[in-house]
C-alpha cells in the first residue's frame, strides 16, 4: 500500500501514456485514480476560464519581451512533437532545442518544426549541459527551459514565460503541494529544502532550479551566467546571493510525466547522488560568501554559548 | 487501513505510557537512591558524563539511571552555573562532581566530563532527562561489541512537510555526508556513547560543538551506529525562547553550516558526490 509514494521531485515518478487533446485534460484529470493526483488537482490553483473553451482559440497572455524556449532531450522522440506544438502556441520568438546522446529519431522529430533551431551532440553532454548550451544561444527577453520528455499545455507553459514579463527574474515551478511528510520524503526533496533554508528563503520550500519548467529573465542569466545552469542549485544560489527576484510561480505536475529510467528511481541512485552533488555546490557557493562577514573567534563563541547558557535558564 | 502516514514524531498528546517521564513539572519528591552502590569504581569500565545546570531536582534521579549500566562505572557530573543546590545532591548520590562557578556554555560540559573521564566507553546524557539504565545500556553494549559511536535512534518530528530547522539541518548534513541512512541521528542528541578511541580521534575539545564532531567521526572513518531510540523531545524541558527567534537554534545551526565547509574543505566542492557524465568544457 504505497499512499505517499516516494517521489523525486523532477526526477522520478510514473509515466503517464498517451496523451489527447487540451480540451480533454480536464475530463482526464478528474477520471485520474490515484489519491494523490486528485489531491494536487484540488489544491490547483483555478486556471483561467480559457483553457476549458476551445483547443487553439485560447488566449495566452501577450508578452510584452521576447520568449526563447529552451528544451533538453535525450531519446524523447515520443514527446518532442507534442511538446514543440504546445511551445509553438506561446509564440515564441525563438526555440532552441538541444539534444545530446541521442540513439532514437529525436533529431529528424525535432526537425519537423519549422522555427526550432536544433544542436545536435551525437554524444551525451550530461545532466543540465544542454540548459547552458541553449541559454549561451538565446537572444530573447524572457527564458523558459523545458525538458523534452514531458509534455505540458501551453496556458501552464504561459505562466512562467508571464511571471518573468512582469518583473520576475526567476520563476519557478511550486511543486511544494506534492510534498509528502518529511519523514517520507528523499535526499533530492530534503537538500532542497535546506538550501533554500539556507539562503533565507524557506517560503521557496521545495521550488528549486533543478525542476522544470522554470523561466529567466535575461537579466538573471546575465548576473547569474549562463555556465552555471548546468549546476542548477548554484545558479540557484547565485540568483538570491545577488538579490534576483526569485518566485514561486504555480504547480505543473512533473512528477507524474516525469520518464521512469533506472537511473533515477530507488534509494541512492545516480540521479539523486548527482543531485546532491549540486546541492554540494551550492552551498559551498553560499557558504564562501559568509566566512567574511561571520567567522567568529573560537574565543566569542565560547563567550556566546556562555551568555545563551544564562539566558536560557532565566539567570 | 488508514489514509494517513504513520506518526512518526515524538510529541503526542494525551497520556504518557513510556516508563520515561518528564519530571521537570512533577511535584514528586526526590527519591533517595540508597539502594544502588552510591560511590563511582576505582577502575571504571564506563564514565557516564552528565553537564547540570540547576537541575537539583532531577540530577538524582538522572545519576540512579546512569550508574546501573554497568558494575564499573564511574558518573561525572559537570556543574556549572547553578544557583541551586545541583552539586550537593550530586555528590551525595556518590557522582564525582567537577564545579564551575560560572556556566560554561551549551554542550561545554561534554568536553570537560570527557577529559576527566577514565572509562573505556563513555556515555553521555544531560541533567535533565531521567532515563532508566534499562534505556541507556544499549549504548554502552553496542560499543563494547565494537562500535566506537552509538547514537540515539531519535530524528526529531517529520510528520511535517517541512520540519524545524535543526531537523532539517541534521538531515542535510547527514545527506552530504554520505550517511543518509542515519536520517536526523547525530551526535547533537543525548544520550550517545562512544569509545575511548573516537574520543581520542575527535578530541574532547570538539565534543562541545557536536555537529562538527559528528562530521569528524564520520569523514574519520569511525563506526557510527544508531543502537536504541530514546524519545528526547517528549522529556526536553521547553526553555526560554524570544518570542519566535530561538537563540540556541541559531548556534546549533551555525554548527552545522561550520560542518558543511569543513566537508566541503576536505572531499572537494561537491562533497565527493558524482558529476554523472557531465562534460563541463563544452560551455566557455
Amino acid at each position: 500500500m504505497v499512499l505517499m509514494p516516494k517521489a523525486k521531485l523532477g526526477t522520478k515518478s510514473q509515466r503517464r501514456s498517451g496523451s489527447s487533446a487540451t480540451s480533454k485534460s480536464t475530463v482526464r484529470r478528474a477520471v485520474a485514480g490515484t489519491a494523490t493526483v486528485n489531491k494536487s488537482a484540488a489544491r490547483r490553483p483555478p486556471q483561467s476560464l480559457a483553457l476549458t473553451v476551445g483547443k487553439t482559440s485560447q488566449a495566452l497572455p501577450v508578452l510584452h519581451g521576447t520568449l526563447s524556449v529552451i528544451i533538453s532531450a535525450r531519446n524523447e522522440e515520443e514527446t518532442l512533437l507534442r511538446l514543440l506544438k504546445q511551445v509553438a502556441r506561446l509564440k515564441p520568438t525563438e526555440i532552441i532545442v538541444v539534444l545530446n546522446g541521442c540513439r532514437d529519431s529525436s533529431f529528424e522529430r525535432a526537425r519537423l518544426s519549422r522555427q526550432a533551431i536544433v544542436v545536435h551532440c551525437p554524444d551525451s553532454a550530461g545532466h543540465d549541459v544542454g540548459r547552458a548550451i541553449g541559454a549561451k544561444l538565446s537572444r530573447g527577453d524572457i527564458l523558459l527551459f523545458l525538458d523534452g520528455d514531458m509534455v505540458i499545455p501551453a496556458p501552464q507553459l504561459a505562466s512562467f514565460a508571464a511571471a518573468v514579463d512582469s518583473g520576475v527574474d526567476v520563476a519557478l515551478n511550486d511543486l511544494d503541494s506534492l510534498l509528502p511528510p518529511f519523514g517520507f520524503s528523499d535526499d533530492v526533496i530534503r537538500s532542497k529544502l535546506f538550501l533554500n533554508f539556507v539562503l533565507g528563503r524557506s517560503d521557496l520550500g521545495v521550488s528549486s532550479m533543478t525542476a522544470v519548467p522554470h523561466a529567466l529573465s535575461r537579466h538573471a542569466l546575465e548576473s547569474i551566467g549562463y555556465r552555471e545552469l548546468m549546476v542548477p542549485p548554484k545558479a540557484q544560489a547565485i540568483s538570491i546571493l545577488n538579490k534576483l527576484r526569485v518566485e514561486k510561480t504555480r504547480l505543473v505536475n512533473v512528477i507524474k510525466h516525469n520518464r521512469l529510467r533506472p537511473a533515477n528511481t530507488g534509494v541512492g541512485n545516480p540521479v539523486e547522488q548527482l543531485i546532491v552533488g549540486d546541492h554540494a555546490e551550492a552551498l559551498l557557493t553560499v557558504l564562501s560568501q559568509r566566512v567574511t562577514s561571520n567567522f567568529l573567534h573560537a574565543e566569542s563563541l565560547q563567550e556566546q554559548r556562555r551568555q545563551l547558557a544564562l539566558w536560557r535558564n532565566g539567570l | 487501513m488508514s489514509l494517513k502516514p504513520k506518526r512518526t514524531s515524538a510529541r503526542r498528546t494525551g497520556r504518557r505510557v513510556s516508563p520515561i517521564r518528564r519530571t521537570r513539572r512533577s511535584s514528586r519528591p526526590v527519591r533517595p537512591t540508597a539502594a544502588l552502590p552510591a560511590a563511582n569504581h576505582s577502575e571504571p569500565y564506563v564514565s557516564v558524563i552528565i553537564p547540570a545546570m540547576n537541575e537539583a531536582r532531577t540530577i538524582a534521579r538522572v545519576i540512579a539511571g546512569a550508574r546501573g549500566v554497568h558494575s564499573r562505572c564511574e558518573v561525572i557530573v559537570v556543574v556549572n552555573g547553578s544557583a541551586d543546590n545541583t552539586a550537593e545532591v550530586a555528590l551525595s548520590s556518590g557522582a564525582r562532581v567537577i564545579l564551575f562557578e560560572q556556566p560554561l556554555g551549551h554542550d561545554a560540559g561534554r568536553s570537560i566530563g570527557a577529559e576527566a573521564a577514565k572509562g573505556e566507553i563513555l556515555l553521555f546524557t544531560d541533567g535533565d532527562l531521567v532515563i532508566p539504565a534499562s534505556q541507556l545500556r544499549p549504548f554502552v553494549t553496542a560499543v563494547s561489541r565494537g562500535a566506537d559511536i552509538a547514537l540515539n535512534n531519535y530524528s526529531g518530528p517529520v510528520r511535517k512537510r517541512v520540519p524545524h530547522p535543526v531537523v532539517l539541518a541534521k538531515y542535510s548534513l547527514n545527506i552530504l555526508l554520505g550517511r543518509s541512512d542515519l536520517n536526523g541521528c547525530s551526535m547533537t542528541a543525548v544520550p550517545h556513547a562512544m569509545s575511548r578511541k573516537a574520543l581520542e580521534v575527535l578530541g574532547s575539545a570538539l565534543l562541545s560543538r557536536p555537529p562538527l564532531a559528528h562530521a569528524r567521526a564520520v569523514m574519520d572513518g569511525l563506526r557510527i551506529e544508531t543502537v536504541h531510540k530514546v524519545p528526547v523531545g517528549k522529556l526536553n524541558a521547553v526553555r526560554r525562547k524570544a518570542g519566535s527567534y530561538d537563540p540556541l537554534q541559531q548556534v546549533i545551526i551555525e554548527d552545522h553550516l561550520e560542518a558543511v565547509s569543513l566537508l566541503l574543505q576536505r572531499q572537494g566542492d561537491r562533497a565527493g558526490f558524482s558529476d554523472g557524465s557531465r562534460r563541463r568544457e563544452m560551455v566557455r
